[in-house]
């Protein structure tokens, strides 16, 4: 694996203007992000997006340190050097609706120092037909659907071979066939390049990772293999015919639910998976003081 | 023996005419045609590129810059529609004389200076640039990026602003009276808009100019305002404005 490695100590950020009642958005004490991919895992709120931006060098941490590939993100003249090998795809909530898809991923590669123009518009076909997008690189951005904008977006991390990608929410509105050319993509980069990809995919997406971290409540609760997280589920993890009304119940086939928790009556026990390991790690954390 | 047949002999194979593996690979043959026809329709399918794109390359823009100044949000059509409905609506302003002409004089010497001012304050920062996390993420020099679009948004507003000002009456020099308090105001704005909202930061210029021209122009008159010697200290103004944002560009270097 030749990706960078990540290194966070006691990095803390909070929502406001640094008053006594800000809301901590984010702590992280101690994590160390090896080469290869990784998958971020938390609930809504849980400071995923936040994380991701620290490491994509978009915020700045308010107190603690971040080390990308060996380098101080603080220190301006590192920061530059590790944005020259580095992708990122936000949530794509806000694009340049009037521009021309062409024309917005010329101005990343700009961005990116991509050129001369020859160059730069050989990156852009490239990733556009990659995207699934070549047929509409005329088109204005604001013409797109939801999962024509995703793929643009995540596509634009790729120009220029980063050598660490940072994906927000990459498979969100992705129909399956496109979830799962982006999955395999990723999965088959992982010997050469770092990719820290947050996600709602359990099972789909983090399954696949080389390591997965779990955030709630913006702090670390879970850092380890897939493997192990879904051995978080072993002996919690039942299934049973009966409709139940539970938190964690989530329907898995016809009649059939899947709850992560104390065994519930005309329950049998299920084989955990993954998205089974990160619910008993994210109400193992509701339940600390 | 010719170097192809030295080549195969070291590699253990002989040539043979019309054997039964000669002839070209079919597939490979097949793969490179389709290989070649897919880049001559993508060089001949490549978007031509805009006429913003086309005239600033014939004037020599760098080609990493055209990109960034052909993305300034103060070129879309939107904006410039607005700011000449602005300046027409000044113009169309007319009633008592002042001391340098029309009512409608004062108003679009008062409201020109504003057109560069918001174009600028629309052209970079989080909550107006969609691209703006794109932007921080990555390597280019963030503070160049901010220059390029703040003399873009200068340029095209200044050009829009000059056109307009030949639609006012013979009024000599005063028709451009706006430029160095445009100047002063953009550069006072870009200077205090490193670490903040250039949208408040704008907003508090623009009102604090509109209360120092009621002020004087109530007070003295228009020519006290807009005359030499308001000129110098404009002049001044821009100068100081230019040095803050220069003294500050570590801050817009180092801005996430």
């Amino acid at each position: 694996m030749t990706g960078p490695s990540v290194v966070v100590r006691s990095v803390t950020h909070h929502y406001g203007l640094g008053r006594s009642d800000d809301r901590l958005a984010l702590w992280v004490d101690d994590l160390t992000i090896g080469p290869g991919t990784t998958a971020v895992l938390g609930p809504n709120g849980a400071g995923k997006s936040t994380f991701l931006r620290l490491l994509a060098t978009v915020s700045s941490a308010q107190a603690g340190t971040i080390w990308i590939g060996g380098r101080d993100v603080a220190d301006q003249a590192s920061c530059t050097e590790i944005r020259r090998k580095l992708g990122y795809a936000m949530q794509p909530e806000r694009l340049p609706e009037r521009m021309r898809v062409d024309a917005f991923c010329d101005y990343i590669a700009a961005l990116k120092e991509i050129g001369p123009r020859r160059r730069r518009r050989r990156w852009v076909d490239w990733i556009l037909h990659d995207a699934g997008l070549i047929d509409v690189r005329r088109d204005r951005i604001g013409a797109l659907s939801g999962g024509m904008r995703r793929r643009l977006i995540n596509a634009q991390a790729f120009l220029g071979r980063p050598d660490l990608v940072v994906l927000d929410e990459p498979l969100v509105s992705l129909d399956a066939q496109h979830r799962a050319d982006l999955i395999r993509a990723i999965a088959a980069s992982a010997a050469t390049r770092s990719t820290i990809v947050a996600t709602h995919h359990a099972d789909e997406l983090a399954s696949t990772c080389r390591s997965v971290i779990v955030l709630a409540a913006g702090r670390v609760v879970f850092q380890g293999t897939p493997h192990e997280l879904a051995g978080c589920g072993n002996g919690r993890t039942w299934e049973t015919t009966v409709p139940i009304d539970h938190p964690s119940a989530r329907a898995v086939g016809p009649d059939r639910f899947r709850i992560v928790d104390h065994q519930p009556p005309q329950a049998a026990p299920a084989e955990p998976s993954v998205h089974d390991g990160y619910v008993a790690v994210v109400n193992d954390s509701a339940r600390l003081p | 023996m010719n170097d192809v047949e030295v080549a195969l002999r070291a590699a253990g194979e002989t040539p043979m005419r019309f054997g039964p593996t000669a002839g070209p690979d079919e597939d490979l043959w097949e793969g490179r045609i389709e290989e070649n026809l897919h880049l001559i329709h993508a060089e001949l399918d490549a978007p031509r590129p805009g006429w913003l794109e086309r005239v600033l390359r014939h004037i020599g823009v760098p080609d990493l810059t055209v990109p960034l100044v052909s993305a300034t949000p103060a070129l879309r059509r939107s904006w410039v529609a607005a700011t000449v409905f602005a300046l027409l609506f000044a113009l169309s302003v007319d009633s008592n004389s002042t001391a340098i002409g029309p009512d409608r004089v004062v108003t679009f010497l008062t409201l020109a200076p504003l057109v560069p001012l918001l174009g600028v304050a629309l052209a970079f920062g989080r909550g107006v640039d969609p691209t703006y996390e794109l932007l921080v993420a990555a390597p280019r020099d963030t503070f160049r990026v901010f220059l390029i679009r703040c003399t873009t948004v200068l340029v095209a507003s200044a050009s829009l602003l000059l056109v307009a000002s030949t639609l006012l009456p013979e009024v000599g020099w005063y028709r451009v009276a706006w430029l160095l308090p445009a100047l002063a105001l953009t550069s006072i704005t870009m200077g205090l808009a490193a670490r903040r909202d250039p949208r408040r930061v704008a907003a508090a210029v623009a009102g604090a100019w509109i209360l120092v021209v009621v002020v004087i122009v109530q007070a003295a008159s228009a020519s006290e305002m807009f005359g030499p010697a308001a000129q110098v200290v404009f002049a001044g103004c821009a100068a100081i404005g230019a040095m803050v944002v220069w003294r500050r560009r570590g801050a817009v270097e180092d801005i996430r």
